[in-house]
């Protein structure tokens, strides 16, 4: 009886606790790891950075050491053109990237909202089955269809629409088309959640009061299922914008993208410091689409259906 | 009234389906839709004319809201053809039709606040703001949804989401305008008053309703002609009382209205040109009115009464007779304004009597289990051959 009465308060606490810690553990302590090393200095030492703090060397090096600490790196960044061109760059790829998926993840997602329900778990399997196969493979395939004598070309060439091969590879095209074929079914799949939902005789009402079908898109489904839209940008433009196999393989040497300076920061010139700073900046850009996305979310929860 | 400036409020005609020199608005010719195997709407023929009001009357699955969504454009004709004003429909998409549809779930949008929602269509014609808001407020004021322009959806209650999909769907001053179910959705209890205010727009604006509807009392308060379907076909078309006092079938008669059955054989006339029959639960026959079809000596029929052309009188009446059975009441329900007494039979057919209560103390006679003797009139008697 009693134990009947006090294992909920238990149990509740537990399930609470286990989310909780593991955010703090894989998230707070290294987030926090990360920010200690922004405004740290880089050194030629075993970590290279300077300070590293010491717990138990007594609270007057602790105190030494936390004046030591520096917002240089931040200054470096601003300073220097090619940290903020890559990051303008990024947002700019993985922008034209979003743009692109959302216009091919709707007629995508409509399309599989339209499959006989037999066949639709089918369909859904096929925007996932990529994921059966490594990332990075998948990517290095791309090399063998866009290099100068790859397939693509080839096609081409054998259609005869060209007598010289295009440069695909290693150009901001590549680098677009890379994003989108890697992130499409975290496009499509919000999307099709929201259309499926989408009450279908909404659309044969619009229709039946003068809309032809594009029509009924643009006044109907688009601004009722503009929440899964934005959940599908999100998780397309986040990871897009912090992209490091796709610009590395696809992109040309002199691309810029963020994810790949802060990548060459940390293993090439060993900068830890510096390569903290950038993580950091790249963690504000995110913030803003985050947060309209949170405050679309509230509105969606809060005005009933 | 402005909508009546509108709308013209000329008296109907009485029954433009009785005058062959009145053109139907709607030709529906000999229309099918298959689904697989299962044929939906079979060979379905029928004129529709200005200004009428007309139910399609089945149980769920019959058809109805088939035949319903072809003629908006939403199913496809798979043979047959639908002609509105001399103009076949087939190929034209549900946004070039001059029909609109006020759907069961009303189909409100959810974004769009109450004027927006009404004035949608008017928008899609290309309308100037200003006549869109004027006529916005019109069919406000004939729905009797005045002050609500601004609300949205989800902030309304029930009876006001289906006037805000009534009057988007009379908006664009269709030819036709399609009601699925329209009264599906609401209480039962605004229901009849709802019938009431639906059959007085329909009036006043001159449209012709088809509505769909599996309430067969809501299509006999509510309907110029009803439509009949069954298993996909198009049983029986006729005025609320045509199929109320000459069903074409046991399944019409069963359908609509309470009735009691009797299974008979056809023996031939009497003096009087009436039919003779057998029937085991009444033991001296049966004599019922003659249909206008041809009947034979020896031919099975049913032989049907509603119930309150049955008369219901305490005791066993004593004499031989035709169209008397003697029984024991096994249940009753006083209603009020009518009592209604299960009576079973001899032989265990199970019958249903109504009496009028037209005074204060009537119908308080008879009790549970008492013997009774139950008789109707021959011209009360339908025979139904199908």
């Amino acid at each position: 009886m009693t134990r009947a009465a006090r294992s909920p308060g238990w149990s509740r606490v537990l399930v609470a606790a286990v989310p909780a810690l593991w955010l703090a553990a894989l998230f707070l302590a290294p987030f926090a790891i990360v920010a200690k090393l922004s405004l740290s200095s880089p050194a030629t030492a075993q970590p290279p950075y300077t300070p590293v703090f010491d717990l138990f060397a007594g609270l007057e090096r602790l105190t030494a050491d936390m004046s030591s600490l520096t917002l240089a790196n931040f200054t470096t960044v601003f300073s220097d053109a090619l940290y903020v061109d890559a990051l303008l760059s990024s947002v700019r790829l993985a922008g034209v990237a979003t743009l692109v998926l959302l216009l091919i993840g709707y007629p995508a997602a409509m399309a599989l909202s339209r499959l006989p329900e037999r066949w639709r778990p089918l369909g859904l399997a096929l925007v996932i089955l990529p994921f059966w196969t490594s990332f990075l493979i998948r990517i290095y395939a791309w090399i063998g269809i866009l290099r100068p004598e790859g397939y693509l070309n080839g096609f081409l060439r054998w259609l005869g629409l060209i007598d010289e091969p295009i440069l695909f590879l290693n150009t901001d095209f590549a680098i677009v088309l890379g994003l989108v074929y890697a992130y499409l079914p975290f496009m499509v799949l919000p999307l099709f959640a929201a259309v499926a939902r989408l009450d279908q005789s909404l659309a044969e009402a619009a229709a039946d009061l003068g809309c032809p079908p594009w029509k009924t898109f643009w006044l109907v489904t688009l601004p009722l299922t503009l929440p899964g839209a934005a959940a599908g940008a999100l998780l397309v433009f986040i990871p897009s914008l912090g992209e490091i196999i796709v610009p590395d393989l696809l992109g040309g040497s002199d691309t810029l993208m963020i994810g790949r300076t802060l990548w060459s920061e940390f293993f090439s010139n060993r900068d830890w410091p510096l390569a903290s700073a950038l993580a950091i900046l790249l963690l504000t850009v995110l913030l803003p689409p985050i947060m309209v996305w949170r405050r679309l979310e509230a509105r969606r929860w809060s005005g009933a259906a | 009234m402005d909508c009546d400036r509108q709308f013209g409020s000329g008296r109907r005609p009485l029954a433009p389906w009785a005058d062959p020199a009145v053109r139907p608005l709607i030709r529906i010719r000999n229309v099918e839709r298959r689904f697989g195997a299962v044929t939906a709407v079979d060979n379905v023929s029928l004129d529709l004319f200005g200004a009428e009001m007309f139910c399609l009357l089945g149980p769920s699955g019959c058809g109805k809201t088939t035949l319903l969504r072809m003629l908006a454009g939403f199913e496809p004709v798979d043979a047959g053809s639908i002609l509105l004003d001399e103009v076949d429909q087939a190929g034209l998409a549900p946004h070039q039709r001059q029909t609109n549809m006020m759907f069961q779930s009303y189909a409100l949008f959810p974004h769009l606040t109450v004027a927006g929602n009404i004035g949608f269509g008017l928008k899609q014609q290309g309308l100037a703001r200003p006549d869109i808001s004027a006529r916005v407020a019109d069919l406000m004021t004939l729905v009797q949804i005045d002050g609500l322009a601004d609300r949205k959806p989800h902030q309304l209650s029930g009876g006001q989401k289906q006037r805000v999909a009534l009057a988007r769907a009379l908006a664009c001053q269709p030819k036709v305008l399609l009601l699925d179910e329209p009264m599906a959705a609401l209480d039962a209890r605004i229901r009849a008053e709802t019938q009431r205010e639906l059959k007085q727009i329909q009036h006043r604006t001159g449209t012709t309703f088809i509505v769909v509807t599996h309430d067969q009392s809501e299509a006999m308060a509510m309907a110029d002609r009803i439509g009949v379907m069954q298993g996909g076909r198009l049983v029986q078309v006729g005025t609320p009382a045509d199929i109320y006092e000459h069903p074409v079938s046991r399944a019409v008669a069963r359908f609509v209205g309470n009735i009691n059955l009797f299974e008979a054989i056809v023996q031939g006339d009497n003096a009087a040109g009436e039919v003779v029959l057998t029937c085991p639960s009444i033991p001296c026959g049966l004599v019922a009115a003659r249909p206008v079809g041809p009947l034979a000596p020896g031919q099975p029929v049913a032989v049907a009464v509603r119930p309150e052309r049955m008369q219901v009188l305490s005791g066993r009446l004593t004499g031989a007779a035709p169209n008397v059975a003697h029984g024991v009441i096994s249940a009753i329900s006083y209603l009020g304004d009518l009592t209604v007494y299960s009576v079973r039979l001899a032989d265990g057919v199970a019958l249903t009597v109504s009496a009028v209560n037209d005074g204060r103390g009537t119908g308080q006679g008879l009790g549970w289990d008492a013997e009774v003797t139950v008789r109707f009139d021959p011209h009360s008697a339908m025979v139904l051959t199908a």
